[in-house]
């Protein structure tokens, strides 16, 4: 254990959190630090992103999770998009202009480099996000776990796609590696119905596998992401790791002490791993089922993987919703004592692609009145779906300009609002690139 | 209920696979009717096992463990049931679109379906648009089942249904279709007969297409 391991694991969540709670735009972690000044390029659609972001002051922020889509608006063959950086980050941040979102970063199909490296088999096509060929695990049986070993990462499988993406993403502000968290990772290499089974019925293995994933694979390749990107902070999304798929009382003891373990380790060469993306998020589907008691544990646990800072991800954005007066609630102890949490607030997906847009407008004012008055809040379109009419989506981020202009008025009822008739993205395309297209 | 039966049950409700197949050849060799077996122990595991869902009891895990034993007692039994007619509910082929490996909602659909007494046959995933029309046209399902569970794969449904239109046989089965990213107002845009929104959903609107 180092020096420099100690000092960061006692300070650097400290200050992180420090930060996160006086920004009333929320944390670095999710709203990049934009350059100013930057010389508009036609043939560089990243600086199209960062001319646009710097115009924005004081408001909440709109992000979004939009592979899928912004490789379909645009026109991209998958093949190309998930593995040509120059393509997929020009691609985003062109899409990500033309909405005028706050954030651009690439990343793609975040759950699969790692598995990929090590070995996993993939499918690849045309239209679709690659993805993990889960009728051949790469551990099919506990002993395959002896085979499992930190591979090249400088060159194995999309590595080299992966750290350029995050070198690019830097010099538009975003400075943060990114990894698959340590449960997702599990499941990528096992199944999920056979690491399900190992935690009951072979838990040494699965402790195993996840101590060779947060002791050796994945503290490999974060020094590698520092070395190469000069990254000190990593986030990991973790999807598997997510009520109703993980019970909280297997949350607690398959996935937060496995993301504490990993932040340790880490912190001894300068990285802070925060295994939190997503992980902890309560996505009941029936609303009929909603259980106030289980969001308040899945919200302990989210905290817990961020460091005990008040941050909550709300993953009803995802697909479903639940009642947004019981997140006010589990926030009001710290509200009291005039404490601001982050609360990333995603908008349902179903509800962005299937409209219609009057709905989409209600229910990101909704946000803003509930969350936004007492809380860092930022607004996520989680996952785009491919072919979301762009009209959906930049009603939903004129709403977020509109209604989350900081200090919020009184009553945003009195605020008039019009959703914008904007061109297509074809002929944003034109007019941005003086006629040469993303030049891909 | 003979205590074998129970345990062949209380086994599925468990997740345990191994205790499952112990029990579940510890009746055949008490010369209990494989039907028998299925109508009064697996059967009733698995609707058990969704109650408790329904219920918040049961999350994922168990459902999925449950699923796992379920198929293993259906595995040890299928060798003597194909010895005895049955009656079925309806044909049900079921398959994941091309580009798309996400099979573990199919898995719980099938067993739910299964337990609901349809005759089930997967196609598996990573299905291209050409099989699901080949095996319908061979196969005859009363019902096609299509899962999608990306966002981009989902619009290969739509060619999957055209497709069917064009070979003629739309209107000889009913189409369902699910999957995270699907919604109704998908399954309308696509012409599908009915969008299961879960597993449950999905063996409701299954007994309805076949008029029950």
């Amino acid at each position: 254990m180092s020096i420099r391991g100690v000092l960061l694991r006692s300070f650097l969540p400290f200050l992180i959190r420090l930060g996160t709670l006086k920004s009333k735009r929320g944390s670095a972690l999710f709203t990049p630090k934009v350059k100013k000044g930057v010389k508009l390029d036609p043939q560089d659609p990243k600086t199209w992103w960062m001319r646009n972001v710097a115009k924005v002051h004081n408001g909440i922020p709109i992000m979004a999770q939009m592979y899928d889509h912004a490789m379909s608006l645009a026109g991209v063959p998958a093949k190309k998009f998930y593995s040509d950086a120059k393509v997929h980050v020009n691609t985003v941040a062109s899409v990500a202009a033309y909405y005028g979102l706050d954030s651009a970063t690439g990343g793609g199909d975040t759950y699969n480099y790692e598995a990929e490296a090590m070995g996993q088999k993939m499918i690849f096509s045309e239209n679709a996000m690659p993805t993990i060929d889960s009728r051949n695990p790469l551990i099919k049986e506990p002993t395959d776990l002896k085979k499992l070993r930190p591979p090249d990462w400088l060159n194995a499988g999309r590595i080299p796609f992966v750290l350029e993406v995050i070198r690019s993403n830097a010099a538009m502000g975003y400075k943060t590696g990114k990894f698959c968290a340590p449960f997702s990772l599990a499941v990528a290499l096992r199944t999920y119905p056979k690491l399900i089974r190992d935690m009951r019925k072979n838990p040494e293995f699965a402790h195993d596998l996840f101590t060779l994933l947060v002791d050796e694979i994945l503290p490999s390749y974060l020094k590698v992401q520092k070395k190469r990107c000069g990254i000190s902070l990593a986030t990991g999304p973790d999807a598997w790791a997510v009520f109703p798929n993980l019970s909280p009382e297997l949350m607690e003891k398959w996935v937060v002490p496995y993301a504490e373990r990993l932040f340790k380790n880490c912190t001894d060469f300068g990285v802070i791993a925060l295994a939190a993306g997503g992980g902890g998020d309560y996505c009941e589907e029936s609303i009929e089922k909603f259980d106030k008691n289980i969001l308040f544990k899945c919200f302990d646990i989210q905290k817990k993987l961020f460091l005990g800072m008040p941050m909550l991800q709300l993953g009803m954005g995802r697909w479903h919703e639940y009642p947004l007066e019981t997140v006010v609630e589990y926030l009001m102890p710290q509200s009291k004592k005039g404490m601001r949490a982050t609360i990333v607030a995603s908008l349902n997906a179903r509800l962005l692609r299937d409209g219609p847009v009057d709905k989409i407008i209600d229910t990101i004012k909704r946000y803003i009145e509930v969350l936004g008055r007492d809380h860092n809040l930022a607004i996520s379109l989680a996952n785009i779906p491919a072919d979301t009419s762009p009209r959906h989506v930049h009603a939903a981020v004129a709403a977020t300009r509109t209604y989350g202009r900081l200090p919020l008025v009184r009553n945003l009822d009195e605020i008039p609002f019009r959703v914008p008739e904007r061109e297509s993205f074809q002929e944003y395309l034109e007019k941005m690139s003086s006629g040469a297209g993303l030049n891909i | 209920m003979s205590e074998t039966l129970e345990k062949v049950k209380q086994a599925i409700v468990d997740g345990d696979d191994d205790m499952v197949v112990e029990q579940t050849e510890h009746a055949l060799q008490e010369g209990v009717n494989p039907v028998v077996i299925v109508k009064q122990a697996i059967v009733p595991g698995i609707e058990r096992t969704g109650e408790l869902w329904k219920d918040n009891v049961y999350f994922m895990p168990d459902v999925v463990l449950s699923t796992e034993a379920f198929k293993v007692a259906m595995s040890v039994v299928e060798p003597k049931l194909s010895e005895i007619e049955t009656d079925k509910t309806g044909r049900f082929m079921m398959g994941v679109v091309a580009g798309d490996m996400h099979d573990l909602g199919k898995s719980i659909v099938i067993a739910m379906l299964t337990g609901a007494g349809f005759e089930v046959i997967d196609l598996g995933v990573d299905v291209p648009t050409k099989i699901f029309i080949e095996k319908a046209q061979s196969l005859n399902p009363d019902i096609m089942g299509v899962g999608c569970y990306m966002t981009t794969t989902m619009l290969e449904l739509k060619d999957v249904m055209r497709e069917l239109k064009e070979n003629g046989l739309r209107d000889k089965l009913k189409v369902m279709i699910g999957g995270v990213p699907t919604t109704q107002t998908f399954a309308d845009e696509v012409g599908a007969d009915a969008w299961g929104k879960n597993a449950l959903d999905a063996v409701e609107k299954a007994k309805r297409l076949m008029g029950g």
